[in-house]
């Protein structure tokens, strides 16, 4: 054996030492020894990282929309772009920033926003921007939106442009069905209007004797208790009765108060009511986006309808009810969307080029349509003018577009207490709970947060 | 001179190393130990070993080792990653002691496990036993039962949820239509924490009840033979008989099933998002929700070292008392 080994010109024990190098190569290798490839290329190359709020076919469209047209700007720029899905976004992104090689410029919104300003991997606009770009930048935009991209120094660390939010939205034919009962003009004024909209199968109203509560062919509203929905509305209850989920001081509940008492009143009187849908109708969330588009329900807190929607329900008849408000007035949770410029960027003057030709209005325009958004200043007229793959989503976009006077961010914290407050309120909404206990644990687990975020 | 060459097979063979059947021993060196020429040798013997050895210890230094003592290190930081860490001392674990939310997650957790360890033990040493019996067509029940163990438990969730759907739900269709039962089956907390333990079992019950079934295979005839002539009906000879011989499979599923139910994560994720209400907030779901959603990692570091320990404890008594019976069997 030994020789036939020999007379091979390997031996069975050079084999393995062999073998065995080049295993411990590859995995050195592979635990990413090898950045020389990133590095040697970085010339005039930039990393442009967005999420995907539209199909995979129009955000492909609009980067290389966005690449080929930076080249005007900038000749021998070669942009890559990535679009990372929103399930582990803030998960590659921290691992990005947390590394030495981060995208360059990056879509972002407010939660994330919100972890960022304080960790120095966003670069400070005012350093790159003269007065007259700051000025475009910062005119006009809504405070509340600014505040999350203000660093503790003052600092522009991201620049919005784009916002939504979830109108008020109601089914005609349920509506009249229900004989066209008066449009609500306040939240509470929401029960009795939800209620005359829910019939069940056999037609009886929720207020008839006999009603089928088993068997109901249209409820009132839409209500997935699930934090994933309930972010986009549950606080404009505590808004509109003058109140917040977090106290002024950052460390506690801001609703353990009259007004905070009564706006979770008004929500626990409607989720009682029967007219709201129950927390389990649905499985999967595309079902619930689209509850009162159906005709499943009678009027929803929803998100843009788009042409899909459009087509799987070719005779839905929608309208954008004016925004209902509280004793206080009237408030939407919007969501907002900016632009945002890497502290180590390899490029930072070429970076700071790219983000103001996105923010440019002719190129952020572009991706506001794409995405069926709206624009953080001010539209006067009708945004959506030229017609959209259905004349409903143009109604929809326009109609909603009032709302933007009444958006308001979520609040800036080091800590994202949302989720567990939108768990605890359910906890009492679906009688889990009393709202005295309710609200001395979520006192109790907001404190720890805010103690913990610190 | 036979008895020292068995020595060394048997040592070869407990290293790990393969015992084919074409496999020599290997030849006695002549050489005088303790020379120069044999300390060589040796060394060159070793040397492949060394360089597989030093990938091993490469990889679990890597994925293991410091991991892990990255976390425990980062129990005793404050602030985060990308801003940067400064030494907190015990704070963190102080924290934790007068975390309530954390003991509230505890606490689901453990009625998580009340629920799943006996649901699972009893389903799959039933299905174990059942597939351990001599049966026509046998394989094909056993690819079937395994079948759901090599799902992905978010496809699990998904296809569970699917099942429960108010509208469209076949399980929910049934049990209102069939059965006329009204099954709040993930809006109410109690009812939540069984499906979930359900949805769990569903996903595990083809792993351990092959473990039982090999267990149960494992078990003497001859001794089962001896029960028979004795007189011992079917239910005495699996509780007098067959459980306490496969007592060891038994205590390694019941630390692994806990070790499953301390985890539970995926399922929440996909299925009840923490609800109904804060019903399903487990620690893990808790841990995940500061170190990924805007609270801070190092505390929930710390948490994961707690709940390590929680683990760790609850697994050392069931070992222990599992001993505790062995040594007192065999005195008996």
């Amino acid at each position: 054996m030994a020789t036939n080994s020999r007379s091979g010109g390997l031996s069975r024990r050079g084999l393995l030492q062999m073998a065995g190098v080049a295993g411990l190569g590859s995995v050195l290798a592979a635990c990413g020894l090898g950045e020389g490839d990133k590095a040697s290329s970085a010339g005039g190359d930039l990393n442009f990282w967005l999420t995907p709020n539209a199909s995979p076919e129009a955000m492909k469209a609009f980067t290389d929309k966005m690449t080929t047209g930076f080249r005007d700007v900038a000749k021998d720029a070669a942009v890559s772009s990535l679009i990372i899905p929103w399930d582990n976004a803030l998960t590659k992104y921290t691992a990005a920033f947390s590394g030495g090689n981060p995208p360059d410029v990056t879509y972002q919104i407010i939660p994330w926003m919100n972890k960022w300003r304080s960790t120095g991997v966003l670069a400070d606009f005012k350093k790159f921007a003269s007065a007259e770009e700051l000025a475009s930048f910062t005119e006009g935009q809504p405070e509340s939106y600014l505040k999350a991209a203000t660093g503790d120094n003052g600092e522009l660390f991201a620049v919005p442009f784009t916002q939504g939010f979830q109108p008020l939205v109601l089914n005609l034919a349920v509506w009249e069905k229900a004989g066209k009962p008066p449009l609500p003009t306040t939240l509470a004024e929401m029960i009795p209007f939800a209620e005359a909209m829910t019939f069940d199968k056999k037609g009886r109203n929720l207020k008839d004797a006999g009603f089928d509560k088993n068997n109901v062919e249209h409820y009132g509203m839409a209500w997935p208790a699930l934090p994933t929905f309930e972010d986009n509305w549950v606080w404009q209850y505590f808004w509109a009765y003058g109140s917040d989920y977090i106290n002024e001081a950052r460390d506690d509940i801001g609703f353990d108060n009259a007004a905070g008492r009564e706006a979770i009143d008004v929500m626990k009187r409607l989720v009682s009511s029967g007219a709201t849908t129950p927390p389990d109708l649905y499985s999967d969330n595309a079902r619930w986006q689209t509850a009162t588009v159906s005709g499943k329900t009678g009027m929803q807190w929803m998100p843009p309808l788009t042409e899909a929607v459009c087509k799987q329900f070719p005779d839905a008849r929608l309208k954008v009810i004016d925004l209902p408000g509280g004793p206080a007035g009237k408030a939407i949770v919007a969501g907002c969307g900016y632009y945002a410029m890497a502290a180590k960027s390899k490029n930072p003057d070429l970076t700071y080029q790219f983000a103001k030709f996105l923010l440019d209005p002719k190129q952020s325009d572009v991706y506001i349509r794409m995405i069926l958004g709206l624009p953080t200043r001010p539209v006067e007229g009708n945004y959506y003018a030229e017609p959209l793959a259905d004349p409903r989503m143009n109604t929809f976009l326009n109609e909603a577009a009032g709302y933007g006077q009444h958006a308001r961010a979520t609040l800036v914290l080091p800590y994202q207490p949302q989720e567990y407050l939108l768990g605890k309120l359910n906890d009492h909404l679906f009688g889990r709970q009393t709202l005295d206990d309710m609200i001395s644990e979520a006192s109790k687990g907001i404190k720890q947060m805010a103690k913990t975020g610190k | 001179m036979s008895v020292r060459l068995v020595g060394v097979r048997r040592g070869a063979e407990a290293a790990g190393a393969p015992a084919g059947p074409g496999r020599a021993d290997p030849p006695v060196r002549s050489a005088p130990a303790g020379t120069r020429a044999a300390r060589r040798r040796r060394a060159g013997d070793l040397a492949p070993a060394g360089v597989f050895l030093a990938a091993k210890a490469v990889l679990f230094g890597a994925f293991m080792l410091f991991p892990f003592g990255y976390t425990i290190y980062l129990t005793f930081q404050r602030g985060s990653l990308l801003s940067g860490l400064e030494f907190a001392g015990l704070d963190n674990y102080r924290s934790i002691a007068g975390d309530l939310l954390f003991r509230q997650t505890l606490w689901n957790t453990l009625l998580f496990m009340a629920v799943l360890i006996p649901l699972t033990l009893v389903v799959t040493i039933g299905v174990g036993l059942l597939l351990s019996s001599k049966v026509r067509g046998m394989s094909v029940y056993r690819s079937l039962i395994y079948l759901p163990s090599l799902l992905s438990i978010v496809v699990a969730g998904l296809i569970w949820k699917m099942l429960i759907d108010s509208e469209t739900g076949p399980l929910e269709r049934f049990t209102s239509g069939v059965l006329h039962l009204d099954v709040p089956w993930l809006t109410d907390a109690n009812t939540a924490i069984v499906f979930l333990s359900v949805v769990t079992l569903w996903t595990s019950i083809g792993f351990y009840s092959v473990i039982f079934m090999s267990a149960f295979n494992n078990v003497s005839e001859d001794l089962l033979d001896a029960a028979r002539i004795d007189g011992a009906n079917g239910w005495q000879t699996l509780t007098r008989i067959k459980l306490p011989l496969i007592k060891p499979v038994l205590q390694v599923v019941l630390v692994l099933v806990t070790i499953n139910a301390v985890q539970l994560f995926d399922l929440i994720y996909v299925m009840t998002q923490g609800g109904p209400g804060t019903a399903t907030y487990t620690a893990m779901w808790y841990i995940y929700q500061n170190a990924f959603n805007g609270g801070s990692v190092p505390y929930a570091a710390t948490m994961s070292m707690v709940l390590l320990v929680v683990t760790a404890v609850i697994a050392a008594i069931f070992v222990r008392r599992s001993r505790g019976e062995e040594s007192t069997d065999g005195h008996a």
